[in-house]
């Protein structure tokens, strides 16, 4: 055996019984009761992790400090929020469709004096028709009539040219 | 020094054919990657307790033996083992998982040196308080109380020759001698080439020759 593979050796040796030393030291602090121990920890970190957060409630407070998701708050927050949207649905209906089917109308009483400005709108309306149609013809009807003749002086200033 | 880059015997061992069959934590992070997948975290949990059992001893003799200090290792396997599960879906099934822990543990080590090296600004160390517990805890295997008393000395010199070895030095020694890695899994765990793991393996045994050479 050469000096060198003679050295070689010594160091191959030494490194071995560095290695058992060196495991048995660790060994030594880490036996089989912590490493038990640390085993039962690490899983209980992990469980830790996989849950939520939780409120806790203040202590000596008796009513216990409740979430706002317990069933009685639930279905009253759900009845408001229904009632409310039935509401809305509703009026946007009647605004909408504001036939005969849905409210009677009562007619337009003309009990205004004649001569007056209210005595140009006829008496009864027909309410089958498009209610623009309908306001259309009233205005046709009121001009055309000879009652109307006290509306002139506002059409000539209004219009550049004789009505 | 065949046997100081030997693979251990719990990694990936070489078959007759050559290729490299998946060792029993490969096979088992696997299979706690698939439980994860699949929504069963309860039952991963559970495997995940084996993984530990096999894994924990061979990664607390690596931590303790780089950190130098029994809480330090504690917590940063406890830390690593908690990376591993929490992203154990990044997992790849092809490689295998010990290169994988390997580097996630190393990396938790130096959080935790870092970590004390923050706490020692504030804080005087107990001096040489660790040295004296290590040669308490030498192992005795001599019957003869001179020499095992002989053997603590020796043991406690170099410890603290491998304790003031530079830090990289330190770990590629470590992961070489204390858990037996190739150069290329320790590459592969502390993200240095192979030839900067040999470089730094050279220049740590030749640090180390002196006080080793008095071992034998």
């Amino acid at each position: 055996m050469t000096r060198r593979e003679d050295s070689e050796a010594r160091i191959t040796d030494a490194l071995d019984a560095y290695r058992a030393a060196a495991h048995a030291e660790a060994d030594g602090f880490f036996d089989d009761r912590t490493l038990e121990a640390q085993r039962t920890r690490i899983l209980a970190r992990l469980e830790q992790a996989g849950q939520r957060a939780r409120v806790l409630p203040f202590p000596g407070a008796n009513a216990s400090v409740r979430s706002g998701t317990s069933h009685p708050r639930r279905w009253i927050s759900a009845a408001a929020a229904a009632g409310l949207f039935i509401g809305l649905l509703t009026g946007q209906l009647l605004h909408v469709m504001p036939g005969d089917n849905w409210v009677h109308r009562e007619p337009v009483r003309m009990g205004a004096p004649p001569g007056s400005l209210m005595a140009v709108v006829p008496a009864v309306v027909n309410t089958s028709l498009d209610p623009e149609d309908a306001l259309l013809d009233a205005i046709d009807a009121a001009v055309t009539r000879q009652g109307a003749s006290d509306l002139r002086a506002f059409d000539d200033l209004t219009f550049s040219e004789p009505y | 020094m065949a046997g100081r880059f030997a693979t251990g015997a719990d990694r990936s061992p070489l078959t007759k054919t050559g290729e490299v069959s998946a060792s029993p934590a490969s096979i088992l992070a696997t299979e706690i990657k698939h439980l994860a997948a699949s929504g069963e975290r309860d039952h991963a949990r559970e495997r995940f307790g084996a993984l530990v059992a096999l894994l924990q001893r061979r990664a607390l003799r690596v931590a303790f033996h780089y950190l130098r200090n029994p809480a330090d290792a504690d917590e940063a396997v406890q830390d690593a083992f908690i990376k591993v599960f929490l992203h154990i879906e990044q997992y790849r099934e092809e490689l295998p998982f010990d290169v994988w822990f390997s580097r996630i543990l190393v990396n938790a080590s130096l959080d935790r040196l870092k970590a004390r090296s923050r706490q020692q600004r504030f804080v005087a160390p107990a001096v040489d308080e660790q040295d004296e517990r290590s040669v308490a805890q030498m192992p005795a295997t001599d019957p003869s109380s001179e020499r095992r008393l002989l053997a603590r000395e020796r043991w406690a010199r170099v410890s603290r020759e491998v304790a003031a070895l530079p830090d990289r030095q330190r770990l590629v020694f470590t992961l070489s001698q204390v858990d037996e890695q190739t150069p290329g899994e320790i590459a592969a765990a502390t993200g240095m080439s192979p030839a900067t793991v040999r470089v730094h393996l050279f220049r740590a045994l030749k640090r180390l020759r002196g006080v080793l050479g008095e071992q034998v």
